[in-house]
């Protein structure tokens, strides 16, 4: 079986304004100053079989023309709401920072493809926490079994907006957090379920002391002694 | 319901409770070993009411909910878990991640809040 990876999937990454140097923001490219330039943006690219890149990102429908007048300030309880519309445009003139690109085979840029042209006709509301464009962007790039890079801690742009001020507090956070995932991952199976009808069985059973191998060597020990002591007493 | 199942299930319960124990040490200590099992049982069905099955994705469900105000359903500020453990464009992976970095992001502002009053009454 040969292996054509003759498409190209790309994840571009804008860096929210906040990573950029002041000096620097507009040394490479000029950057409007919008929400997305605040929040920073990403968005992905599809190539085929003849090079044609086609490019997809996620938006609310605070982005379009029409909403242009609205404040930053107004503008930031639509994105949280939830209830604010999302639409998927056309991103091959936004600009990004970084990109990561991905051979791919023809069969993976359909799965992407199909998953991008659903999306496009059914957009979902775009909500900043749940549904925002890196949600999209990795989503998309999830149907063809693409390793992503781990999401950065300001995975979502409302972070970027409450700015570097609370980074290091947050970053404290969420490093107790991962520190308590790490325990559980080495001490959980992430492969043995647990079906709800024995974990409701359970809820009415008295409660057992002794599960593990300790407990019961705890208890053989335990009886040893009584055993020996009773027989000292005779 | 096979008996071995039955008997991961209570191992997996007899290490949850030992993981509460020595992760929320203080919200623990006063509780029985009953209350806490029937707890953990009831947060597990929470994790598995939004297909997080494994042993340890419902324990990550179940760290996350003991790190929340018991009545986090009832604050608009804590909507945001609704949110994404319903969200159909996240796979369980980027859920945990998510609901992490917003709940790092809730923690971080109410530090924030504080050491500003803090500030304040110091002045």
């Amino acid at each position: 079986m040969t292996d054509n990876r003759s498409c190209k999937a790309t994840l571009y990454l804008e860096s929210p304004g906040f990573l950029i140097p002041a000096r620097l923001k507009n040394a490479v490219m000029k950057r409007e100053a919008d929400v997305g330039a605040v929040t920073g943006h990403a968005f992905i690219g599809l190539t085929d079989q003849n090079g044609k890149e086609t490019v997809y990102g996620f938006h609310a429908a605070t982005a379009l023309p029409e909403n242009e007048h609205l404040s930053f300030k107004e503008k930031l309880p639509l994105l949280i709401s939830g209830q604010y519309q999302g639409f998927i445009a056309d991103d091959s003139k936004e600009p990004y920072d970084d990109k990561m690109v991905y051979r791919i085979t023809p069969d993976q840029y359909d799965k992407i493809k199909s998953y991008v042209e659903k999306e496009k006709a059914h957009p979902p509301k775009y909500n900043i926490f749940s549904k925002n464009c890196v949600v999209f962007a990795y989503k998309a790039l999830h149907q063809a079994g693409l390793k992503l890079p781990p999401q950065p801690m300001f995975h979502n742009p409302i972070s970027a907006v409450l700015g570097i001020r609370l980074y290091e507090k947050a970053h404290k956070a969420k490093q107790n957090l991962k520190k308590s995932a790490a325990e559980i991952l080495s001490r959980f199976s992430s492969t043995r379920k647990i079906s709800r009808d024995i974990l409701q069985g359970l809820k009415n059973k008295p409660t057992k002391q002794a599960f593990g191998i300790k407990t019961v060597a705890a208890a053989v020990a335990g009886n040893t002694l009584s055993a020996l002591r009773k027989h000292l007493s005779r | 319901m096979s008996k071995q199942a039955e008997l991961e299930a209570e191992r997996f319960i007899h290490r949850a409770m030992q993981y509460l124990r020595s992760t929320f040490r203080e919200q623990t200590q006063d509780t029985d070993d009953e209350t806490l099992k029937n707890k953990l049982i009831d947060d597990c069905q929470t994790a598995l009411k939004y297909g997080f099955d494994t042993e340890s994705d419902m324990m990550m469900i179940v760290d996350f909910l003991w790190r929340l105000p018991a009545d986090y359903t009832d604050r608009s500020e804590y909507e945001w878990v609704q949110d994404i453990l319903t969200s159909e464009e996240m796979d369980n992976e980027m859920k945990i991640d998510a609901l992490h970095n917003a709940f790092a992001m809730v923690c971080a502002l109410q530090e924030d809040e504080q050491s500003k009053k803090e500030q304040l009454n110091d002045r």
